[in-house]
């Protein structure tokens, strides 16, 4: 790496990458609905009374002797044959309280997020920087039912030149990152974009041999250039 | 001669013998010595015999130290007339003998070097000066020597050109001589700390010496000199890590750069040799170089500088005219910034322009007599660039905008090339007064130059701006009277009004997408109107007329986000601009805040009534113009009040008013403070008029508690010795049915009809000097009357809650007797104490426990004895009470004594020693600090004492710590350490997201300031935070870790993996623990999940 092949990339500024910031609520209107402000102060000032539920007009909480529900905690190191089922018993048991908080679901930028900071092995920038990864390559498919269906993340990745010698190696990084981000429900394919790289499908092939990347991570040299690489993550 | 008492020879041998040891002894020694010889008691003769069998004896070392001993004695004897020049030319003789002695070589130069600076020494006598120059060309070679050795040849010639200035100038052939001599040892020099004194004295040669460039020596000498210096050129040296002298890379670049403009017959060979340096591509060197040439072009005589000015221009049009120079800013006061030197690094191309431009400046300036002829050829150069707007116009109006900031025949000629017709006059329109006939075949491509697409509209007027920058900068280099001359004729007047057209034509008239066109044209109608004395009254009007049309165009359009317009940005920027800095201020206010309080309309959309309020919020940046507004905006209240718009949209209008007026006062007394005198009378009545009349109608909490704060901020900003009337006048109309007092007409008596505008009254006692007191009505009785208030509306809990307060607030600043209240409390405390196990509380009891906590508060608030007598039981009773709902009542209470609530908080802390001088925060600051101490050993007393209610305890705790100040925390956090652990793993039939939320925030404190109270309980921490954050946690449906629990417990997950050593025992088990993490329901938790999976792969 000490002779870097492509020596004068396009960067793109960190400030014009995809970003999710900006994009929630730049349309809702700040609106002065009084009625948040009115409910706002109310909270606020009904918050010193010492009146206890029973007392208290505008309380609706649960009476607090009921007897409580068996739900245990979720077992936090149960490793046996028939966990899947356990687990979507408990699921299915906690999901209604669950239920009650509102769910994002992992998207493209999500993913992009993950993978827009590490770092190229050959230059002091980012993927995202130099364009190898860009959102609108960044495939995200959910199964239908989030707890028995693979979900998938199909990735593209533009290799700075036709020939670079490092895209395997950038592609096992984004594969190790993703691998340690992402649940266990995903696949992860990463492939070359078409027509970026002089041998597109050796390298698709490789980077996405369970075997060889098995055995690529076993190899302590470069499972440290990818901890380089990983190093920069936010 | 008397005997001497002190045996020389004994000093001598001392001095050889601790010399290499310790200095500072071996000093004294020929400190004493040299004392003897000033004092008479030893001739130096007598010394010389004493030093003689050392001086000459076979051993270096030995040598070598006897002559340290003899520099040493003359260094102390500091140029004292008592050595005679006979014994000066005696020693001189023997010193120049010795200088084929390799071994004590460094002394005798230092010997010299000190000689050389006797009062007695004489450069003639002897010839002394001569043959000391000539020993050093011939006998002493500066490549065979060490760097010590040869600074001391440095510091000899140094010393003679100080002492000997006078006997140089008159002796010609020695001071060429001189010269060949530090030639001689300058030449391949290496050391840094001999460069710098090498440069320094190259430097005072060539400032001090006078050199004939006619005479071929001096010639020869000229360009030596300047090879020996600038064959280092451009220097780079980094200090070694240990360097004694602490040499900087700056200090050698600044004396080489002084060095190579201290002589102006170098230019020669400078100029050249330095613009052929600027062809690298490293901007460190570039700014180098260019920092010497503006060096030298300042200090060279101006002959040479006219001599060589073509060279440099053309060397340096260049920088700038095939350069990016996007960094000059059309729409700032400056072309070259103030501070660039320290502000723009060195390494930094941009600077290069700056310097280039500096540079050109220079030139100009310099050469004041015949800048006529160098302003023809510069501008003859730059012709072709400002025919049309193109590529190298920018460049080029940079260069000439820098140069018409130099005088004002500059300016004068500058401008009339820019303007006349051939060049940019055509554009704005300016009479072709030219008699030359243009060919017939140009005249095709002329009219196609005359139509401007819109991106060379951008930069025609960006270019107008640096134009408009070289009129700001001369004005004011220039003294008052010239100034007042250049302003009444300067050459930019007569293209006034082309301008103003021209630029109002681009505003008006270009497409309503064309915004950086239009903000670009905003900028610089706001800079021309900020010129000193260009523009009329009527011409400032017209471009606040172009501004207005402008914003009242887009608010009248409607579109989505019209207040994000960037246009209307720059238009308010630029209003604010003109306003603020040059008093144009009823001029706006006539012109802009007028109109814009004209669209305020009731039956418009608040969102769109709001956002025109927060335009003019925007505007309102000085006293004046808030004053304005306080009239006009009372007018708007009125008016409000009196259309048909339904209740409900005018108290919305009305709050929106309010809320946005209260923060400009605020915005405004921060900035710059003034009393509030004029608007109790001018203000308040009618405003509360109107507010009252509304409240009428409904009664809406948000409006009273708006109408409150203003009332209250208006109140602090009015002098302190009207606060007793204030006060006095507030009672009478809210504590009695009287009807009214003249200001204020209000028919209500608080105490008698429960009513929400108590509030409002919280506000203003809030707000009023804590000296002030109740005059014709008793407080006790207040309170009482408050009290029964209380009792009487059980069912209302915020009007409750706002009498409360109301009590509060009177035993606090308007109690007189701590006794009474002091009864009262006991009273109740009694009845608390007096309950069994059994006892139900009634609804009633709930409330006197209320009034018993609030009272508390405002008596612990500012420290009185008997609050904390009664605390002091009232924490007593928390532990020892059998019945649990008492336990639990009080446990809860003791949040209300910590918690901030806006009448007893600062509510103006950005404003430092207020001006009004009213302090109405009845308040000691150590309140907290001092309650918790007592509080808290009673809440780990009980907590510890394994009864069933422990949560009772650390419920009370938690909803204490999140009002608490981490500052008192800190002292106490190894005490309430073993709490967070109890209240991290109570069982969820006792927990609440509350609870876990505070205690999670006190840990992460705790974490960050005292590691080592954790650290021994990590083993067991960690995995309750894995679990806290990546489990399901579910008592009765509920979610117990909600969002904001898991999001703290990874925060403090993050904290511990950081801060703490020796962590890699858990990296398996918690990454497989966090697994479920990734797939979390909230993408905050999801990302901080990654984050610390990715700490944990980190570690090792």
């Amino acid at each position: 790496m000490s002779d870097p092949i492509n020596a004068n990339p396009t960067i793109i500024d960190v400030a014009n990458l995809p970003t999710r910031i900006g994009n929630n609520g730049a349309n809702s209107v700040d609106g002065y609905g009084k009625k948040s402000k009115q409910d706002e102060l109310l909270e606020k000032v009904l918050s010193l009374s010492l009146l206890t539920p029973e007392f208290s007009r505008t309380s609706s909480l649960p009476d607090a002797s009921t007897v409580p529900d068996l739900v245990s905690d979720v077992e936090m190191e149960s490793s046996t044959d028939d966990e899947l089922v356990d687990e979507i018993d408990e699921e299915s048991l906690l999901q209604q309280a669950a239920e009650a908080e509102e769910e994002d679901l992992i998207d493209e930028q999500e993913i992009f997020d993950l993978i827009a900071t590490i770092s190229d092995p050959e230059h002091p920038l980012t993927l995202a920087q130099l364009a190898v990864v860009n959102l609108h390559d960044i495939k995200v498919t959910h199964g239908a039912n989030k707890y028995t269906d693979i979900s998938e993340v199909l990735i593209r990745i533009t290799p700075t030149i036709t020939h670079c010698s490092l895209a395997t190696l950038i592609g096992l990084g984004i594969r190790v990152r993703l691998e340690r981000s992402l649940p266990p429900r995903f696949r992860i394919r990463i492939l070359i974009k078409e027509g970026t790289h002089q041998s597109e499908n050796q390298v698709n092939k490789q980077l996405n041999d369970k075997e060889r990347v098995a055995a690529a991570c076993e190899n302590d040299q470069l499972l440290s250039v990818i901890s380089q690489m990983l190093s920069s993550c936010k | 001669m008397v005997e001497s008492i002190h045996n020389v020879p004994t000093l001598i041998s001392q001095y050889i013998a601790t010399v290499d040891t310790d200095d500072q002894i071996a000093n004294a020694y020929t400190e004493q010595l040299a004392e003897l010889i000033v004092e008479d008691e030893l001739s130096l003769l007598e010394f010389i015999q004493s030093l003689g069998p050392t001086l000459t004896s076979d051993t270096d070392a030995l040598r070598s130290k006897s002559m340290h001993c003899l520099t040493s004695t003359l260094e102390h004897l500091n140029g004292s007339p008592k050595l005679s020049r006979q014994d000066i030319n005696v020693i001189i003789d023997f010193l120049l003998s010795k200088l084929d002695d390799k071994a004590s070589l460094q002394w005798v130069l230092s010997s010299l070097q000190s000689l050389v600076g006797f009062k007695n020494f004489n450069p003639g006598l002897n010839q002394n000066l001569k043959r000391l120059l000539n020993a050093i060309l011939s006998d002493y070679d500066p490549k065979k020597n060490l760097a010590k050795i040869r600074y001391e040849s440095f510091a000899i010639l140094k010393n003679v050109l100080l002492t000997q200035k006078d006997y140089l100038l008159i002796h010609q052939d020695i001071s060429d001589t001189y010269v060949k001599a530090f030639i001689h040892i300058a030449s391949g020099e290496k050391d840094p700390r001999n460069l710098l004194v090498s440069f320094h004295l190259n430097s005072s040669i060539n400032k001090t010496l006078v050199f004939d460039p006619n005479n071929d020596l001096h010639g020869e000498f000229v360009t030596d000199l300047f090879d020996v210096s600038f064959c280092y050129f451009p220097i780079s040296f980094t200090p070694p890590a240990n360097d004694p002298y602490k040499i900087t890379a700056d200090q050698l670049k600044s004396e080489l750069r002084s060095t190579i403009a201290s002589q102006s017959l170098f230019a020669k060979d400078s100029f050249s040799s330095l613009i052929e340096k600027l062809t690298s591509t490293n901007p460190t060197i570039r700014n180098d170089v260019l920092k010497t040439l503006q060096l030298c072009v300042e200090s060279y005589s101006n002959e040479t500088v006219e001599e060589y000015w073509l060279t440099l221009w053309n060397a340096l049009k260049f920088e700038i005219l095939h350069n990016d120079v996007s960094i000059f800013k059309p729409q700032l006061n400056e072309i070259i910034p103030e501070d660039y030197e320290s502000s723009i690094e060195d390494s930094d191309d941009n600077k290069a322009l700056i310097l280039t431009l500096v540079i050109i400046s220079t030139l100009f300036e310099k050469l004041d007599g015949t800048t006529k002829q160098i302003q023809a050829t510069i501008i003859n150069d730059l012709k072709d660039n400002l025919v049309s707007v193109k590529e190298k116009s920018q460049q080029s109006i940079l260069i000439l905008s820098a140069i018409a900031s130099q005088s004002t025949y500059a300016f004068d000629q500058v401008i009339e090339f820019v303007f006349s017709y051939n060049n940019w006059g055509k554009y704005i329109n300016v009479e072709n007064n030219s008699i030359e006939v243009t060919p017939q075949p140009q005249e095709e491509d002329k009219n196609d130059e005359l139509i401007l697409n819109v991106s060379k509209q951008r930069d025609l007027v960006d270019n107008l701006g640096f134009i408009f920058t070289a009129y700001k900068v001369l004005y004011s280099k220039l003294g008052s009277g010239e100034a007042d001359e250049f302003a009444a004729r300067n050459q930019l007047t007569q293209f006034k009004d082309h301008l103003l057209i021209f630029m109002g034509q681009l505003l008006t008239a270009s497409s309503n997408l064309e915004k950086t066109l239009k903000c670009k044209v905003v900028q610089q109608l706001t800079k021309l109107s900020s010129l000193p004395k260009y523009l009329s009254q009527n011409e400032n009007e017209l471009i606040l007329g172009y501004f207005k049309d402008i914003i009242v165009d887009t608010i009248e359009k409607k579109s989505d986000n019209w207040e994000k317009d960037i246009v209307l940005k720059e238009v308010t920027t630029g209003v604010i601009n003109i306003i603020d800095n040059d008093h144009k201020v009823d001029l706006a206010i006539e012109l802009i805040i007028t109109p814009l309080l004209n669209l305020l309309d009731e039956k418009e959309e608040l969102i769109i009534y709001t956002k025109i309020i927060n335009i003019i919020g925007d505007l309102c940046i000085n006293y004046r113009i808030l004053e304005v507004l306080s009239i006009r905006l009372l007018n708007k209240l009125i008016a409000i009040n009196h259309s048909v718009v339904p209740i409900d949209k005018k108290i919305n209008l009305f709050v929106i008013i309010i809320e946005s007026f209260t923060s400009w006062i605020v915005k405004i007394e921060t900035n710059k403070q003034f009393l509030t005198n004029s608007w109790y009378q001018n203000f308040v009545p009618k405003f509360l008029d109107n507010v009252f009349h509304l409240l009428a109608v409904k009664e809406d909490y948000v409006l009273i508690e708006l109408s409150g704060d203003l009332v209250g901020l208006i109140i602090k900003f009015i002098d302190k010795s009207h606060h007793q009337d204030i006060l006095n006048d507030f009672v009478k109309i809210f504590f009695t049915s009287e009807s009214s007092t003249p200001l204020i007409s209000y028919k209500e008596n608080v105490l008698e009809t429960p009513t929400a505008a108590v509030a409002l009254l919280n506000k203003v006692l809030s707000s009023i000097d804590k000296s002030t007191q109740f005059k014709e009505v008793s407080v006790n009785e207040t309170v009482d009357n408050a009290i029964e208030v209380i009792y009487s509306i059980p069912d209302d809990e915020f009007l409750r809650i706002q009498y409360l307060q109301t009590t509060s607030l009177l035993v606090n600043k308007f109690g007189t007797d701590d006794s009474i209240v002091s009864e009262k409390l006991s009273e109740l405390l009694t009845t608390f104490k007096s309950l069994s196990a059994d006892d139900k509380l009634t609804k009633k009891l709930y409330i006197s426990f209320e009034t018993l906590i609030w009272i508390l508060k405002a008596l612990v608030i500012r420290v009185s004895t008997e609050g904390f007598v009664h605390l002091n039981k009232l924490v007593g009773l928390l532990t020892s009470t059998p019945n649990l709902e008492v336990k639990q009542l009080i446990g809860k209470s003791l949040m209300i004594l910590f918690i901030d609530i806006k009448i007893f908080t600062n509510q103006t802390p950005g404003v430092k020693q207020i001006i009004s001088k009213v302090s109405n925060l009845n308040i000691k600051l150590l309140y907290k600090q001092r309650i918790f101490e007592i509080i808290l050993p009673e809440l780990i007393k009980g907590q510890s004492n394994k009864g069933e209610h422990s949560e009772v305890y650390l419920n009370s705790l938690s909803t204490i710590l999140k009002n608490l100040p981490k500052n008192i925390l800190v002292s106490h956090m190894a005490a309430i350490f073993p709490l967070v652990l109890t209240s991290l793993s109570l069982p969820k039939s006792k927990t609440s997201s509350d609870i876990l939320k505070s205690t999670l925030s006190t840990l992460s404190t705790i974490i960050k300031e005292d590691q080592s109270t954790v650290e021994p309980h990590l083993t067991k921490l960690i995995p309750t935070l894995l679990t806290l954050a990546t489990g399901k946690i579910v008592y009765e449906k509920k979610l117990i870790n909600t969002e904001e629990v898991r999001i703290l417990a990874f925060q403090n997950l993050i904290l511990i993996f950081q801060r703490y050593e020796g962590l890699s025992k858990y990296k398996k088990v918690a990454l497989m623990s966090l697994v479920p993490g990734l797939d979390d329901r909230r993408r905050n938790v999801r990302k901080l999940c990654c984050d610390l999976r990715q700490i944990l792969y980190e570690l090792d």
